[in-house]
């Protein structure tokens, strides 16, 4: 019976269909925008078998993956030093996608769009008026590391020069705009910067200073 | 992209071949926008007008950015996300021969 059983598994050409079986590859994507492309993976591997798993953030990409649930999982940069910093077994193999990050100015203000001096400048006013020029994001998120990343790079301290305020649940961005309770949000494009651009709650986009300053996903 | 040392000890090529095909769906999507807009409806079930706003901010690109990695390390580190300072691991686990088998480049042109 055992001879029997192990000429079932035999492909015709005598090889074990085991050993002809391609290998899997585990793959797990957050369902953002930023990452769906990541769902045609298997469609388009060649030699693997790819299995494309969708989680709801990139923290349970992270945890499945050191957890081994997962052979690869698509995270930001972030996720990345924060395994390193646990102790985990990471290694980066390839980016996907930049951007994903808008920041985004009141309709009042007179900035321009594109043009970090006018929104330097700004600032400057509200300073020496005295008026806290409030800046606000979901603290230690993409977005909020991308926008200290570019405020620094434009020499204007987060924690100097504009009053941090942080609105952990990105989806209340858009109302503390129309709320007038800040002057500036740095939010994820998809879907909420879009939606407040979309719905006129603010005007000034300087998102093209922004992108490419940061990769933001690994 | 991460995966674990386990995984490249077992399946080298197999990552290899993962990574390839992330650099042909780069190469699609930044060529064919409203594919792109397609898979995020249906994928996420976001409106297609908001998809097609979303993605004139989003760049496909497979290049993994050290220097970025880094100055994310230090920042997470000053704003006490993390405890340590992560850099020199950061920069030893950055593994780019998968990208350059993929892509047929060398490092120095895949952000390194």
């Amino acid at each position: 019976m055992a001879g029997i059983a192990s000429l079932a598994v035999l492909s015709a050409n005598g090889v074990p269909a085991a050993a002809q079986a391609e290998p899997t590859i585990k793959l797990g994507y957050a369902k953002c925008a930023h990452c769906t492309p990541l769902a045609l993976v298997p469609q388009y591997a060649k030699g693997v078998k790819v299995e494309a798993i969708g989680f709801n953030t990139g923290n349970d990409v992270l945890t499945a993956l050191v957890s081994k649930s997962i052979d690869v999982g698509q995270v930001t940069y972030l996720h990345y030093a924060v395994a390193l910093d646990k102790g985990f077994d990471v290694v980066a193999i390839s980016g996907q996608v930049n951007g994903g990050s808008a920041i985004l100015v009141t309709n009042e203000l007179p900035v321009t769009p594109e043009d970090w001096g006018s929104l330097k400048k700004v600032i400057a006013e509200y300073k020496a008026a005295g008026k806290p020029f409030r800046v606000a994001a979901s603290r230690g998120n993409a977005q909020d590391i991308h926008m200290r990343g570019a405020f620094a790079k434009q020499g204007i301290d987060v924690n100097k020069d504009v009053q941090f305020i942080n609105i952990p649940n990105p989806s209340d961005h858009l109302q503390a705009l129309r709320r007038g309770e800040i002057e500036l949000i740095c939010t994820t494009s998809k879907p909420f910067g879009t939606q407040i651009v979309q719905l006129k709650a603010a005007s000034c986009s300087l998102i093209p200073m922004i992108r490419r300053q940061a990769s933001l996903q690994i | 992209m991460l995966t674990r040392s386990d995984v490249i000890a077992a399946e080298p090529k197999a990552l290899e071949e993962t990574v390839r095909a992330i650099v042909k769906i780069d190469d699609y999507i930044a060529g064919d926008k409203p594919a792109w807009i397609e898979v995020i409806n249906k994928v996420t079930g976001l409106d297609k007008s908001v998809a097609a706003d979303a993605i004139g901010n989003l760049y496909p690109d497979p290049k993994m950015y050290r220097v970025s990695a880094l100055a994310i390390a230090v920042m997470m580190r000053d704003l006490k996300y993390i405890n340590s300072d992560v850099s020199a691991a950061v920069e030893k686990n950055l593994d780019y021969r998968f990208l350059e088998a993929a892509t047929g480049k060398p490092k120095s042109d895949l952000g390194y």
